[in-house]
């Protein structure tokens, strides 16, 4: 097989790692979605050591307690032997197989095999395999340090393995030697390597797969460089780079040190380890083995079944119960009567989060929410340089085409003056040799900041907040300059589908509400992943903005009003933010007057909000701290808990409470004869709410490898994203602190249940037509259910 | 009872969480109290308590704790510190189920740390020095089945047993010399000879503990405990070497040839830490760095004479670490303050130089009309300048600086002439002995040169120069990102000597032989019995209060393949046994440790350095088993290894079922005998007489 073929094949085991200033939620094994998800994590379980589902006692747990029903039990049973073939199962093999599942005896012997895995010694801790691992994280440390790389570029070509080979050479006559024995064409090198360690070309993909899975953040971030529209310059950093440094250590460690890692790879790779199945694991309890003798049809069926997929069954068992509890909540309601004249409609994000702030505003007065991406229908690129950021306010999956950027024009002289005086310090602090005389200069005034800061003195918030922030009517008076940049044309056909799908084609009230999510915090560098993921990562205040200015605009107007929408006399759209720390709502606009009694309604559903949210929180003080305090590691639980995505009209789910576990997506069947809506819906909405689901799921199950780990030893790496501790690889996913707390799991880990209220030929179509999407639900990443609308 | 102690005690007041009171003045109450402390003690000043611990033939043991304002300062500072960090870590470890024993160790540390600062004598000092060890490494072991955090707390431990070794050696001399070990004995300065030997001693152990130049290797690899534990290292711990040099000053200078030698190692320890700074990319490893550059300045000023500047140096730095390590998570979104210009702008260099040497030295001319001189080194000046200079040179790189420039002209000057008058302020408070024919003129150019073409190499050349790009400066890159390869020779020769023997379980039933032996040998020169009763009781407070506060939860649920890793009653008890064997203080071996160097130092001095190195390579054992026996999860060798051992040694106190006693009434069991203990350690004066 072709090298590079091979490469590209290895690598479809890593994530995608985004650098953390703008992190988004993806599925780490989404290149590997056309196979069943049992099946990806069997076949990879030796390279990435995951689970992809709780311990046996966890499941013991569940079932003792009834969240595990006999019933659902059976029923994934059969629907698992259903899909491996088997066409009859007779009732009593089916029952015997159950009581097998049901038994303490299985419970014990998973967890023997538990034990027996991990004391097992594999090749990732061979003490070589570490010592190649570090010195090569080390360098790639260096290697993204500006401060010294410079002097290494003398050809800006010179990628990774030639800044390397260059270190390498300079530090040790032995590697001088090393690569006079090699040739000197980088092109050349992994194929001269790969014949002198007289591998078997078939090897190729699982010794890269081995080599690759030790990277996981490195690697992925070099997967992520190869993005074409990034907001941020990465250097020179390729894939095959970082195999071919592997490799070339893996040589030096035959040739010279007489290393037996290399014998232990080979093992390794030619001999995969088998999964045992069933009948291997129960085949030494004594009290089993009676039960099961001579009936062999039931040994031949339970052979059939390997230790993974029995984790998978308790797994969807237990999710089971959720999707009947949900889909007996959701009955789709008969004659509702025609309410009040609707006051105001809101249009949120279909953020978990927004799903409580609905119901509590919905009982405060006539209001009707809908549910959108939170992008709003506008995609582009911002460079804000009053906050010194750049971002993609988009999804991942989609690349803007307009460049914007944010400008800030104040003339306030003596708050320039100030903030200059102050950020001086900063700078000349980070010089080589002037931090010594400028600690012992500024070094007894720092006593009073760091007082405040960690009293968390709101005098000392509003004196920061007024030095180094511009003043809100600057701030308003330079968006208004941002906004008449823009050539509103590009938005219609978006805005067009925004107001469709959510139905908002007739029947306007006066005042529209557009409301974005963000999140506010201190001295967390997880800040992204509690952002709104639809924005990239980002607060979607500005994505809420535009949006607005262009649905208010005349000439926008009119030409939506050629395709049938009609918007009413007197309709407004309005800009608002839900902050999602403080479950505090801002507008985001001076120019319109709002009644009282709406903005009234608005705190009163917050208030409502942040009580309930508040019971749930570890440390019950007021969220004002929180957003503030320097040493909270948990702000919010963000979307932890996520569980399932209701694509349909608000009437479904309308006065239910969904606990903050759901993803609403507005859909009207009716206006929507042909699917297209549909058809939009599902591939990127859809895409997107499955990555953050399967991202909080892989982070609690299996948090070494797919979690970033514990946030009170994390180390940072500028703009780059986070190690833990001395020195690790780069951490991917979510931390600790978002998924447990103490030892008490705040995610339940399950996957994604999609309802969606539409035609089942219509669905079905979408599901032909885009494969990836149907394979999610085929390969059970999520699971479906279809209500058909009368 | 417990609960009104625990109602009434201080730390209700600083404890975690803030008080829960609206208006926000009240949030300084525990800070007022700290002033009230403060002027309480300055009243106090120069008041001794002497307590005799041990006095007969051989053992002459007194604790001493003396007021003076150099301590209270201290005092205030690193209390300052350590109730802010307590606070913090109250609401940062909120998730963390073993949080509350983290909270205890910090107070302990911190108790420990106040001790070694009021001390007035050396054993006090020692014994302070000593017990912030241990906590450190306690501390260190937050998550001790993390065998990474294992490994660099092994590393931190074993680093410092050999300036404890110093140290300890120290007091002995003392103690055989003068018949006590008071500061102000050595400070009289009778027996040049002698104290030149001891004040070399305690310096060796000051390099340890202050990470100077080879014995730094610890401090960059701490960052596997939890933020606030390296923040209250590098503010409040690190710099306890740095005090305890200051405490000794009149006495360091009569001895030209070791300031000398601190000099040298100061400034060598200063030019590494900044060397090697620079090739970081992590934030925490960088701060620890720059806190190991900042540490060889500090002993270079000692060595230098100016002992206020050093000593002011050490707070502001303190202050200034905490808040960046406590704030380090802020730094992904790394603003690039100035952009890699191609090009210099050499008319901008020379008008903040002009400016810069005007203020400086404006301001140095203004404090000597109003005040008293300060130091006034030269070298430190240069330093003042170059800080000055990088202040302009971004002022002038604004866009604004044409407002900017006068105000920030004043600015700068007010703080300098501010920095000047405080340290007036203390040197006049804390009245050093200061003598100005200290310089080392050839030495002191020396580093002046170095750092003048460092500077202006830095100033003047673009970053496309030739030169650096020559093999040389690649050459040197590399070197500086392999640290001279320094760590790779400790690694070999010290941390881990004993890698590849075999048959461990031997050894350690040989040490517990040697215990025993070692416990009787007391019983021959103790004939009141005083010691033994007293390393009986202490020793049983120990196992209780390890037993107590035992590492024994797993941070996070465990997941499929991860076991839980636990420590058992059982290996609770082996480790604090082992803990006793190298000689701590208020454990048995203390004593007998004590005998032994004492007699050697008497009748056999050559057997000196092989009994020192013996107590080191007996704690590296030692740390190599609590590793990997006890604290890693090498559960073959652990279970093989424990059910082998004689079971009645740990099966006394074994309690069968741990899980049935609440939680919350062992938190409060434990805080009283954490405050029973500290009585009963610090003033075992009660028990005996």
């Amino acid at each position: 097989m072709n090298v590079a073929l091979s490469i590209s094949e290895a690598s479809k085991i890593l994530p995608v790692n985004w650098p953390l200033p703008a992190s988004i939620a993806v599925n780490p094994l989404w290149d590997l979605v056309e196979k069943p998800i049992e099946r990806v994590i069997a076949e990879n379980g030796s390279y990435l050591a995951i689970n992809g589902s709780l311990s046996a006692e966890e499941y013991h747990h569940l079932l003792k307690k009834d969240k595990i029903t006999k019933n659902d039990l059976k029923k994934s049973i059969c629907e698992f032997l259903k899909k491996n073939k088997q066409t009859e199962i007779p009732e009593n093999i089916l029952h015997s197989i159950l009581n097998i599942f049901l038994s303490n005896e299985l419970f014990s012997a998973l967890n023997k095999n538990e034990l027996s895995i991990a004391r097992k010694k594999t090749i990732f801790q061979h003490h070589d395999m570490i010592e190649i691992k570090n010195s090569m994280l080390e360098f790639f440390l260096l290697y993204f340090n500006n401060h010294v790389n410079f002097h290494f570029s003398e050809n800006p070509k010179n990628g990774l393995f030639e800044t390397w080979k260059e270190y390498k050479i300079l530090k040790d006559k032995a590697w001088k030697d090393f690569f006079k024995t090699l040739s000197k064409d980088k092109s050349i090198i992994k194929h001269e390597i790969l014949t002198l360690l007289n591998i078997n070309e078939n090897l190729y993909i699982p010794l890269f797969k081995t080599a690759l899975s030790q990277f996981i953040g490195w690697a992925g971030l070099a997967k992520w460089s190869l993005r074409p529209n990034n907001p941020f310059s990465i250097k020179n950093f390729s894939l095959d780079d970082i195999l071919l440094i592997w490799l070339c250590h893996l040589y030096e460690k035959k040739q010279f040190e007489k290393s037996n890692l290399f014998n232990e790879i080979k093992h390794f790779l030619e001999k995969p380890k088998k999964n045992k199945n069933l009948y291997q694991l129960l085949n030494k309890e004594p009290f089993i083995k009676e039960r099961i003798k001579n009936n062999f049809i039931l040994i031949n069926t339970i052979e059939k079944i390997d230790i993974f997929s029995i984790y998978f069954i308790y797994q969807s068992a237990w999710e089971k119960k959720y999707h009947s509890q949900l889909i007996n909540l959701i009955t789709p309601q008969q004659g509702v009567a025609p309410s009040k004249k609707i006051e105001a409609q809101f249009i949120f994000c279909i953020d978990t989060r927004s799903e409580g702030l609905r119901r509590h505003l919905e009982t405060t007065g006539a209001y009707q929410t809908f549910g959108y991406a939170g992008f709003f229908g506008c995609l582009f690129e911002l460079n804000d340089k009053i906050n010194h950021k750049k971002s993609l306010q988009c999804p991942a999956i989609v690349e803007p085409h307009i460049k914007l950027s944010l400008e800030c024009n104040e003339k306030n002289e003596f708050k320039n003056i100030i903030s200059n005086i102050f950020s001086a310090i900063k700078e000349a602090k980070d010089q080589q040799l002037s931090p010594f005389s400028i600690f012992e200069i500024f070094g007894i005034y720092i006593a009073y900041f760091f007082y405040s800061k960690n009293q968390n003195i709101k005098c000392f918030q509003n004196f920061t907040k007024k030095i180094f922030r511009p003043d809100e009517q600057i701030y308003f008076e330079s968006l208004e300059n941002f906004l008449s940049k823009i050539d509103y044309s590009q938005f219609i056909e978006n805005l067009y589908c925004l107001l469709r799908s959510v139905g908002l084609t007739e029947n306007m009230s006066e005042y529209v509400f557009i409301c974005a999510h963000g999140s506010e915090m201190n001295n967390n560098p997880f800040q992204a992943t509690y952002e709104c993921g639809a924005c990239g990562g980002n607060n979607g205040s500005m994505n809420a903005i535009l949006a607005c200015a262009a649905l208010n605009d005349h000439s926008v107007r009119k030409r939506l009003e050629e395709r049938s929408i009609r918007f009413g006399k007197n309709t407004q759209f309005i800009p608002a933010v839900h902050n999602t720390t403080t479950d505090k709502i801002e507008i985001l606009t001076r120019s319109v007057n709002i009644p009282e009694c709406i903005l009234k309604n608005l705190s009163k559903a917050s208030g409502l909000l942040q009580k309930e949210r508040l019971k749930t929180l570890p440390s019950q003080k007021d969220c004002d701290f929180k957003k503030s305090d320097w040493a909270d590691m948990i702000p919010e639980w963000a979307l932890a808990n996520n569980a399932c995505m209701i694509i349909g009209p608000r009437d479904l789910t309308q006065n239910k409470n969904l606990e903050r576990r759901s993803f609403l997506h507005s859909y009207e069947p009716c206006l929507d004869p042909k699917g297209e809506i549909l058809e939009n819906i599902m591939t990127a909405p859809l895409i997107v709410v499955h990555w953050i689901n399967m991202q909080y799921y892989f982070s609690a199950t299996d948090p070494k490898i797919y979690g970033s780990g514990n946030k009170a030893i994390h180390n940072v790496v500028p703009s780059l994203g986070v190690m833990e501790g001395n020195i690790s690889d780069l951490k991917f996913g979510l931390p600790l602190q978002s998924v447990f707390f103490k030892e008490k799991r705040i995610h339940e880990p399950r996957r994604l249940f999609v309802i969606i209220y539409a035609k089942k030929e219509h669905v079905n179509k979408i599901l032909d037509k885009h494969k990836h999407v149907k394979s999610i639900f085929e390969g059970e990443w999520a699971f479906m259910h279809v209500m058909e609308p009368k | 009872m417990l609960q009104l102690l625990e109602k009434y005690s201080v730390f209700t007041l600083i404890r975690s969480r803030p008080l829960k009171i609206k208006p926000q003045w009240l949030a300084y109450l525990p800070y007022g109290l700290l002033i009230v402390l403060g002027s309480f003690l300055f009243n106090l000043s120069g008041e001794e308590y002497k307590i005799d611990w041990v006095s007969n033939e051989i053992f002459q043991l007194s604790f001493a704790i003396k007021i003076e304002p150099l301590s209270t300062l201290m005092l205030l500072f690193v209390l300052f510190i350590g109730i802010n960090i307590y606070q913090y870590s109250g609401r940062y470890l909120l998730s963390d189920p073993s949080q509350s024993r983290f909270q205890y160790q910090l107070l302990l540390t911190l108790l420990s740390v106040g001790l070694f600062i009021l001390s007035s004598n050396l054993l006090t000092a020692f014994i302070g020095w000593q017990m912030i060890g241990v906590n450190l490494y306690l501390l260190l072991n937050h998550y001790h089945y993390h065998s990474n955090a294992n490994r660099s707390a092994k590393k931190k431990f074993i680093i410092n047993r050999l300036g404890d070794m110093c140290f300890f050696t120290a007091v002995i001399l003392c103690t055989i010399y003068y018949q006590e070990t008071s500061f102000s004995i050595l400070n009289e300065g009778t027996q040049h000879n002698l104290n030149l030997i001891i004040l070399t001693l305690i310096f060796i152990s000051v390099m340890t503990k202050s990470a100077q130049f080879p014995f730094h290797t610890w401090l960059p690899d701490t960052m596997e405990a939890p933020t606030p534990v390296s923040a209250l290292m590098h503010a409040g711990i690190i710099n306890a070497g740095g005090l305890l040099l200051a405490k000794l000053s009149p006495s360091l200078i009569q001895h030209p040839p070791l300031m000398l030698f601190i000099l040298s190692i100061g400034s060598i320890t200063f030019l590494m830490g900044t060397l090697f700074k620079l090739v970081q990319m992590d934030t925490k490893r960088q701060l620890a760095y720059s806190t190991m550059s900042q540490m060889g300045y500090m002993i270079m000023q000692i060595g230098l004479g100016c002992f206020t500047t050093a000593v002011f140096h050490l707070i502001t730095h303190g202050l200034y670490k905490a808040t960046l390590f406590l704030d380090s998570g802020s730094t992904l979104v790394s603003k690039i303050s100035r952009k890699n210009e191609t090009k210099k702008n050499y008319l901008l260099i020379f008008h903040s130089l002009v400016i810069s040497t005007i203020v400086v030295v404006s301001s140095i001319q203004i404090t000597k009309i109003f005040g008293k001189e300060a130091d006034g080194v030269l070298l430190l000046d240069l330093f003042m300048f170059i800080a000055v200079n990088e202040y302009m040179l971004s002022i002038l790189k604004k866009k604004e600086k044409q407002i900017t420039l006068f105000p920030s002209i004043l600015f700068i000057f007010i703080a300098c002439t501010a920095y000047y008058f405080f340290l007036n302020m203390l040197y006049e408070t804390i009245f050093f002995t200061h003598q100005k024919n200290l310089n080392h003129p050839a030495f002191e150019n020396l580093i002046g040169l170095i750092i003048t073409a460092w500077y202006s190499a830095s100033l003047f050349l673009n970053k496309n120069n030739t030169l650096f790009k020559t093999n040389f400066f690649k050459k040197l890159i590399v070197l500086i990102h392999n640290k001279f390869y320094i760590e790779l020779y400790f690694q070999r020769l010290i941390i881990a000597p004993f890698k590849k023997t075999n048959g461990r379980r031997n050894i350690i039933i040989y040490l517990f032989l040697s215990q025993v032996l070692m416990n009787t040998l007391i019983l021959f020169y103790d004939k009141e019995n005083k010691i033994i009763i007293y390393s009986l009781i202490t020793t049983l407070l120990f196992l209780i209060l390890f037993q107590i506060n035992k590492p024994d939860k797993e941070f996070f649920f465990s997941t499929k393949k991860e076991l839980k890793n636990k420590l058992s009653p059982k290996e609770t008890y082996l480790s604090i046994t082992l803990f006793m064997l190298i000689g701590l203080p208020f454990t048995p071996s203390f004593f007998t440790w004590f005998y032994i160097v004492k007699m050697s130092i008497l009748y056999a001095p050559k057997t000196l350095p092989i009994i020192l190195m013996s107590n080191i390579l007996i704690s590296i054992i030692v740390l190599h088993i609590l590793q990997d026996y006890i604290f890693t999860s090498k559960y073959n060798l652990r279970e093989k290894y424990l059910s082998s051992l004689p079971k009645y040694l740990f099966g006394i106190l074994h309690r069968d079922n741990p899980k049935k006693t609440n939680t919350h009434y062992k938190e409060k069991i434990s805080f009283f005998l954490i405050i029973m203990s500290l009585l009963l350690s610090f003033f075992p004066y009660f028990f005996f007489y």
